[in-house]
């Protein structure tokens, strides 16, 4: 409270946690559709026991970071899915149809290509059935009008097993094949999908003599995994969103630091995820492969995402802000 | 990425489960305006706004008073599935409403672009006809569909009735050539709509066109009253049926095209009426193009300020928002809960079996630290000692106040003894001895007449200051406090239920529970939230907004001032008096916009001011202001601003130094020592409590 200063009312001066809780509140009711209360707020703050080598500066620290934390409600999904298939899918093709066309603007002929062009396309989801890939197709079959048809499991790629050399590609007049996923972070799944499954795609293609562009679409990457993924089988790896290195939290321009409230630093801010995210993920204490996003979405946290917001359980039975659930393989 | 798929944590798909989510009504359906509808109190609405009344109104008000739900409400769409025959509701209700709103309009289009004023209030008065007209058509060709009462015979008549003063437009207007044996309701509709349209496509591409390529078919308001008595005459059923029109949001319209409906309300004949919904700056003229005539009220026009209406009775309007909490959470699935146990919701402060003086609450709010530093008896102590550099006087002085279980006394006590020092400009132990010892007196219940009025009054104001002096905000509870908060704006009062809810979702508390009131925090949170809201949503728009804005912070600041000052003048000050005498215009605008909408209230009740004779105008800050700058809701004291003040708050050329002089000028009295000299009681310094 400002005394003796008469331009200001006599009034408290809300404390940093007090704006922080505010800015929560804000997001909760307007972003968040009240999924987060400050009675979870609360708990997840009681995880923080003063054990790390900030102590006191704690709980404001740990606040910081969540209320910067970025969760994606359905609404906005369903967006940047639209994004995803106008710019990302749609108007390449048509920009190509264009181009073969002498640069034509007739609509009817761009129109008539187009459709050839996506009946010959196919979407999956990236890795399991059961994973996230998989969970976004019916948002994005949905958000962009498409047919059942266009949608396939991996394992109807091929008339016999994945991964066995007689094994034909099974869909007639298949031109492309477009992965999506929500967040390309390092690479380790791209990876792992283009060795067991992409390159089983360009073998059988070049045995039929076809050629099946095979597409790895995301809504967010981060640089690594872009540049990871773009050295595997892909014809082509794009994202709606190319995370900078000043979304990172910890990075030395990130924004969340630029200019922090009062008593909040990145310094704390790192020794407090580091000193925490150490006890609760020892590899990967700022998120998996130093992911170190603040980056979730309604069906799952991404494990890129620093883990004292999403770790549940663990020996000092750690309570989630925003819980993510592990794979079991 | 490396997730898997699980259950959704929380399902974020739903959306708010806020029963006060809309506060406005045009975002709600018809179903959920007929929901949420309740009546005023002892006798309703009709007795003030009777849409069946051959009078014109025009209800007015400030933002949120209701106006849109009600218009909403009297209208036909709303109306007519109460029975199985439309038809026959609307010969129950006696009149049938016609409701469209003046912002659908665009009626900023006919200006400008080269084209002549003269031309543009042309084509706008025959546009309106031709749009109201259209408006009833709909209204009729709708309840011809779904009655089927109107043969062919009476539908042609009525068309040629109503097209026959507008000579030879039949061809244009009823979509069928008059040579046509049957004309029709729908035909006369479409064919309208039709014209109506090619209207639309001229208007806009004036600019471009450089011409404005409109047919005038008839004189102001012909085609629309010739349709009405049509109606009247040939269309069975509605002989004793009234045509209201009900525009609302008249305020988007400029004068001429004001003039326009006013020259309706002149020459609409008996089978029409009119209900005109806007703000109170809205309403612009009562000017008419009948022959340069204005509407008189209580002649052409009866004049409804339904704010005024509700502060009339406030105990109907107390029981009014009270229905319609009651209706939101019944609309929500919260269940019928009546006014005493929907009070019950609403958490208060702690207080134990006898404590008059609200102790428990003062002593919550202090927590556990020695009662010696406390920031008030602190304050006196350094206040003493910059006064007189005697610590053993302001040390005795705090023993004589100090009482540790009972921090009003010594609250009251000081302002006690605080307003004695600032008259004799000195301070007394003796005196004080004898203040204190009052104060315990009326604690035991045997105190003076004069304390008790005395702590009556001031109570409040001591408990706001111990919550700021111990840097925490004033708490603002209770249902009966959020409805005077409102200023007579059910709006407001809404806003102020929703942001509360809102502040106890986020801290997960169960809505509506009778084990678990909506806590203290939560309460005066979503208060201070509402509160910001207000001061948004009032100002007007663009540097004039800009300028409102200041001004109340700088009048709001002036009162927190003053009222967290150590002796404040009066009790309870929102509010200001003034004689405008010496005020610049530019600085009356600030204060007539400031009123305009709604962020001053001008009291009635002005008196005359000592010795001069003038008028002084009284101002209150808008309630929903007062927790901004935890000042109290309802109004007891006032501050006279002179001149220099007044220019101060309200010039937005006067410099924040300017504005600081004066607050430090204005407060210095009312803060220690009061302008008092060192008392002869002197002695040097000495260790103390502090």
């Amino acid at each position: 409270m400002k005394d003796s200063d008469p331009l200001l009312p006599k009034l408290p001066a809300p404390s940093t946690e007090e704006l922080l809780l505010s800015k929560l509140d804000v997001a909760s009711a307007q972003v968040w559709g009240n999924s987060i209360t400050r009675v979870d707020i609360e708990k997840w703050l009681e995880n923080f026991n003063g054990s790390s080598p900030i102590k006191d500066n704690e709980r404001i620290n740990a606040l910081h970071l969540l209320s910067n934390f970025n969760l994606f409600g359905i609404r906005e999904i369903r967006e940047l899915l639209r994004a995803l298939y106008r710019d990302l899918f749609r108007y390449p093709i048509v920009q190509q149809i264009r181009a073969n066309n002498n640069n034509t603007f007739d609509r009817k002929v761009i129109e008539s290509a187009w459709r050839t062009e996506l009946a010959c396309t196919r979407f999956l989801g990236m890795g399991n059935p059961s994973e996230s890939g998989a969970h976004l197709l019916y948002y994005f079959r949905q958000a962009n009008s498409l047919s059942k048809r266009l949608f396939i499991h991996q394992h109807e790629v091929f008339d016999g097993p994945v991964g066995h050399p007689s094994s034909k590609l099974s869909i007639s007049n298949l031109k492309r094949l477009i992965f999506i996923d929500d967040v390309l972070g390092s690479g380790t799944q791209a990876r792992e999908y283009s060795q067991k499954f992409v390159s089983q795609v360009k073998r059988a293609a070049a045995e039929a003599g076809e050629d099946v562009d095979v597409e790895y679409l995301v809504l967010f990457a981060k640089e690594e995994g872009l540049l990871e993924a773009r050295t595997l089988d892909f014809d082509r790896v794009e994202a709606v969103h190319d995370i900078q290195a000043s979304e990172l939290a910890f990075s030395p321009d990130a924004r969340i630091y630029s200019t922090p409230p009062r008593d909040i630093s990145q310094a704390d801010g790192l020794a407090l995820a580091e000193h925490y995210g150490r006890e609760l993920y020892p590899e990967h204490p700022l998120g998996y492969k130093d992911g170190q996003l603040l980056l979730g979405f309604p069906h799952n946290i991404p494990d890129n995402s620093l883990p004292i917001v999403w770790w549940s359980g663990g020996p000092s039975n750690w309570k989630p802000a925003f819980p993510r659930y592990g794979k079991i393989y | 990425m490396e997730t898997s798929i699980s259950p959704i944590w929380k399902d974020i798909l739903t959306m708010s489960q806020n029963p006060f989510e809309i506060t406005k009504a045009v975002d709600y359906t018809d179903n959920e305006i007929i929901d949420t509808f309740v009546d005023y109190p002892t006798g309703g609405y009709s007795t003030f706004a009777a849409p069946a009344s051959p009078v014109a109104k025009f209800l007015v008000g400030g933002k949120g008073g209701g106006r849109t739900h009600l218009m909403r409400y009297y209208s036909y769409s709303l109306r007519k599935s109460q029975l199985e025959r439309y038809i026959d509701a609307v010969k129950r209700d006696k009149y049938i409403g016609v409701y469209f709103r003046c912002s659908g309009l665009n009626a900023s289009r006919f200006s400008g672009k080269r084209i002549s004023d003269d031309a543009w209030t042309t084509a706008f008065n025959f546009y309106m006809d031709v749009w109201l007209t259209e408006y009833l058509l709909n209204t009729l060709a709708d309840m011809s569909a779904h009655d089927c009462i109107w043969n062919a015979k009476q539908q042609t008549a009525f068309v040629r009735a109503a097209l026959e003063p507008l000579n030879a437009a039949e061809d244009v207007l009823s979509g069928k050539s008059a040579l046509s044996d049957e004309l029709s309701i729908e035909s006369f509709r479409a064919g309208l709509a039709a014209f109506r349209k090619r209207m639309d496509r001229s208007i806009n591409n004036a600019a471009i066109n450089g011409t404005l390529d409109v047919q005038i078919l008839s004189n102001p308001g012909v085609l629309l009253f010739s349709t009405t008595s049509a109606a009247h005459q040939e269309l069975i059923g509605l002989q004793d049926v009234l045509f209201t029109f009900l525009i609302d949001e008249f305020e988007n319209l400029d004068v001429t095209q004001q003039i326009y409906i006013n020259t309706l309300i002149r020459e609409k004949d008996r089978s029409t009426s009119f209900m005109i919904g806007s703000r109170q700056w809205g309403v612009r003229t009562q000017k008419t193009f009948s022959a340069g005539e204005e509407n008189k009220r209580g002649s052409e026009y009866e004049w409804v300020e339904l704010e005024q209406k509700y502060r009339a009775a406030k105990d109907s309007y107390s029981e009014f928002c009270i229905k319609l909490t009651t209706a939101r959470l019944a609309q929500a699935g919260f269940g019928d809960l009546g006014p005493d146990r929907l009070k019950k919701l609403f958490a208060k402060l702690p207080e134990t079996a006898g404590d008059r003086f609200g102790d428990t609450a003062a002593l919550a709010v202090l927590g556990s630290a020695e009662h010696i530093s406390r920031p008030h008896l602190r304050t006196f102590h350094k206040g003493i000692l910059r006064w007189s550099d005697n610590a053993a006087l302001a040390d005795n002085m705090i023993e004589i106040v100090s009482r540790p279980r009972s921090p009003i006394s010594e609250k009251l006590a000081l302002l006690r003894i605080y307003q004695q020092w600032s008259s004799s400009m000195t301070i007394d132990e003796a005196a004080a001895r004898t203040i204190a010892e009052e104060v315990d007196a009326l604690r035991d219940g045997h105190g003076s007449r004069a304390l008790v009025t005395v702590l009556n009054l001031w109570k409040n104001d001591i408990i706001a200051q111990l919550y700021v002096e111990n840097n925490r905000r004033p708490p603002y509870i209770g249902l009966d406090r959020f409805i005077d908060m409102s200023g007579y704006l059910p709006r407001s009062y809404l806003t102020t239920l929703k942001y509360i809810v809102q502040a106890a979702l986020v801290r997960g508390q169960v809505l509506f529970s009778s084990e678990e009131p909506i806590s203290v925090d939560a309460q005066s949170a979503g208060v201070l939230e509402a509160s910001e809201w207000f001061v948004r949503d009032a100002k007007p728009t663009g540097r004039l907004g800009q300028d409102c804005s200041l001004a109340i912070t700088r009048l709001g600041t002036l009162f927190n001032r003053v009222r967290y000052s150590e002796k404040p003048p009066e009790v309870g000050v929102v509010a200001f008096t003034t004689d405008l005498q010496g005020i610049g215009e530019e600085v009356l605008d600030v204060i007539s916009v400031c009123k305009s909408h709604g962020l001053l209230i001008e009291i009635p009740s002005g008196r005359k001011a000592r010795n001069q004779g003038s008028i002084l105008r009284k101002f209150q800050l808008h309630p929903m202001i007062a927790p901004k700058f935890a000042l109290p809701i309802g109004r007891r004291g006032e501050l006279k601003l002179n001149s220099d003040e007044i220019n101060a708050v309200f010039d937005p050329s006067i410099s924040e130094e300017q504005y600081a002089t004066l607050v430090r000028r204005r407060i210095a009295p009312l803060t220690l020592p009061f302008g008092s000299e060192p008392s002869v009681m002197s002695k040097p310094s000495q260790g103390g409590l502090f």
